[in-house]
């Protein structure tokens, strides 16, 4: 199962956060500076896996992640979960943002909150991989917004577009 | 630009200016104060104030939603916000309106507050909506639910939105199930057969939905599942042949991320039952040599059958590693893991050699380009490879190279800063001193050493471990 899934930038200010189990604000916070301090210290020469945190839950938990240009993508998982599954779960949602937003970047998620939180529940659901077809995900994605369409005015324009590549 | 986007910039624009002064500082500090810039405690009393009005249309309630939730990630007390959530969630006009609604709500109410039952009232009745989306929004809810005082009024509606014609709300009711299952297994267990049902749906996303919420009931109820299976054959049979859509191709590999779970709940099943290992191991060489050509996603479904081989039973791996043919001893995959480039195969690498059961150690594989892979990761700069091959040495103690290992694993225990890691080391290091200690002196000498060291993983409690078996006297050696 998935436990919880993190987007944090450079200076681990977080982005978005999902915790798929119950845990209070305080502990939120201390996880997400944990994590943060474990994974900033790694070079990206490095494997993309981290095991066991006190806070996680110990020797069990997994923490996954790929770092792409300002962002940290952070999943902690438990033993149950496929480690290289995971990897290339992280690439759809992120494929999947990109087509969402062409050319995600760091303020896209800042700006659009809401819809990246709308994303990742077409992906990743109470901790259960749902979907992993990127034309579904960004399908079932655009269904919606043209629900939520009317009176809603378009994006906003973006004040400085940052490339958002793979490392 | 509407209210919020207003909003937004302005945290954004703080949030930039701190920014840059912080690269030119230390990138740590002062992270506390650039963030209580950006959200800090009077927008939440401002947030108090507006979202009480109670003249607010839903649209703007629902940006509040946004910004609490905005605040809740960024630690603020927002717990005030929690009925409002509630109210938008019950009229709210739109289906994002509501869905906003919902997601404050799943954030903000906790086990046994008051406000629970209306909750349970709202779900129900969108549960039973003809507008399908509507369905859909309360699932997501219900998907993420920790809830246990509404769980159980919510079984009989979600099982009756099984079998919907829309395959979107099929596949959440499963992972709403699974939810419930996770919270309170006997609430689900009685509708196991019902639920076999999705298994066999036509489409692909909801018997893959069906597969990770069994994947839960057969770790707890594997002697009660095993008619799972034949229909775990056929559903791995049919994604290896590639007989399923399209989109499930993910480069070049079928549906990786359904065959991994495939594997996964038929080593659950095949632990320890012969027959049904015996049954099983075709399909998943069948997954094997599909997996082996390909490169990427392959190597997780590579991964996931040497898991499941070594976890059916022994029989089964300890025939299979008799041969020296990569097409039919799976093990000699491990090598393309374990001294590739790629630092996450090499860890995978790693964590695959800890999988082999001990029996099926033997020449026709384990080679020493691998026993230099596993050197090598000892002392690799990577603290999480490293750790992996620790673990991975611990398996491999035998009497012959215990002197080597524990002092290797002494090295890292007094190396380490993580407390975690030095208690397992310790641990490992005292239990594997007592089985495949060299003699009674060595034992007490390195022991001895060992508890002077003034390790901080070291406690009373350590100590009385090593009490213990002086107290016993000679045991095996």
């Amino acid at each position: 199962m998935i436990k919880s899934v993190l987007i944090f930038n450079n200076h681990g200010n977080p982005r978005l956060t999902k915790f798929y189990q119950s845990i209070d604000i305080a502990t939120q916070q201390a996880l997400i500076k944990e994590i943060f301090q474990l994974i900033c210290k790694r070079p990206d020469t490095v494997c993309n896996f981290l095991e066991g945190s006190q806070l996680l839950g110990g020797q069990d938990t997994r923490v996954i992640y790929r770092h792409y240009a300002t962002l940290y993508f952070v999943f902690v998982v438990d033993e149950s979960e496929s480690e290289l599954g995971i990897l290339d779960l992280i690439q759809v949602f992120v494929e999947s943002l990109d087509r969402c937003f062409e050319n995600v970047c760091e303020l896209d998620l800042i700006f659009h909150f809401k819809e990246v939180h709308d994303i990742l529940a077409e992906v990743v659901i109470g901790g259960m991989v749902l979907e992993t077809d990127i034309s579904d995900i960004v399908g079932s994605v655009q269904e919606n917004n043209r629900l939520i369409k009317k009176s809603t005015a378009g994006r906003s324009p973006l004040p400085q577009k940052l490339p958002f590549q793979r490392q | 630009m509407d209210s919020l986007s207003r909003e937004v910039v302005k945290i954004f624009s703080s949030l930039s200016s701190q920014q840059q002064q912080q690269q030119q500082q230390q990138p740590l500090q002062g992270k506390r104060t650039t963030q209580d810039d950006a959200f800090s405690r009077e927008s939440v009393a401002r947030l108090k104030q507006t979202i009480s009005n109670p003249n607010t249309s839903t649209a703007t309630m629902k940006d509040n939603m946004v910004k609490l939730i905005y605040g809740e990630m960024m630690g603020y007390p927002v717990q005030f916000g929690a009925i409002y959530a509630l109210k938008l969630a019950q009229s709210g006009q739109t289906v994002a309106e509501k869905r906003a609604g919902y997601v404050a709500c799943s954030l903000l109410l906790l086990d046994g507050n008051e406000l629970n039952i209306m909750l349970v009232n709202t779900l129900q009745k969108d549960l039973s909506s003809s507008n399908y989306h509507h369905v859909i929004v309360a699932l997501i809810t219900l998907c993420s639910m920790t809830l246990t005082d509404v769980i159980p009024a919510l079984v009989t509606p979600v099982l009756q939105v099984f079998s919907h014609p829309q395959e979107t709300v099929r596949k959440r009711a499963v992972i709403a199930l699974k939810r419930f299952y996770i919270q309170l297994p006997e609430m689900v267990l009685p509708y196991l057969n019902q639920l076999k049902d999705a298994l066999r749906d036509p489409e692909p996303s909801v018997m893959s939905a069906a597969l990770g919420l069994f994947a839960e009931i057969v770790k707890d109820h594997a002697e009660d599942n095993k008619d799972l299976v034949p229909i775990l054959i056929r559903i791995l049979k049919q994604v290896v042949e590639g007989r399923l859509p399209k989109g499930y191709m993910y480069h070049g590999m079928p549906a990786p991320w359904i065959q991994v779970r495939c594997l996964h709940l038929m080593a659950l099943l095949g632990f320890n039952d012969l027959s049904a290992s015996k049954a099983m191991t075709p399909v998943v060489m069948a997954a094997f040599h599909r997996a082996a050509q390909g490169v990427d996603a392959a190597f997780a479904v590579l991964f996931e059958v040497i898991k499941t081989l070594n976890t059916f039973h022994p029989d089964i791996i300890l025939e299979l590693v008799q041969s020296t043919d990569p097409h039919t001893n799976p093990l000699l995959v491990i090598s393309r893991f374990a001294t590739s480039a790629n630092p996450n195969l090499r860890y995978l690498g790693m964590a695959l050699l800890d999988q082999v059961l001990p029996q099926a150690w033997c020449d026709t594989w384990w080679t020493d380009s691998l026993l230099t892979a596993v050197v090598e990761s000892l002392d690799s700069r990577d603290a999480s490879l490293q750790r992996r091959t620790l673990d991975l040495l611990f398996r491999l103690l035998t009497r012959e190279n215990s002197l080597n290992i524990i002092e290797r694993l002494t090295v890292a225990l007094h190396s380490t800063e993580d407390p975690l890691q030095r208690d397992k080391l310790l641990g490992q290091i005292l239990r594997g001193s007592e089985a495949f200690g060299q003699s009674e002196e060595w034992y007490v000498d390195s022991v001895f050493a060992l508890l002077a060291s003034q390790n901080p993983a070291v406690t009373l409690h350590a100590a009385e471990l090593v009490i213990n078996v002086l107290e016993r006297g000679k045991i095996k050696w």
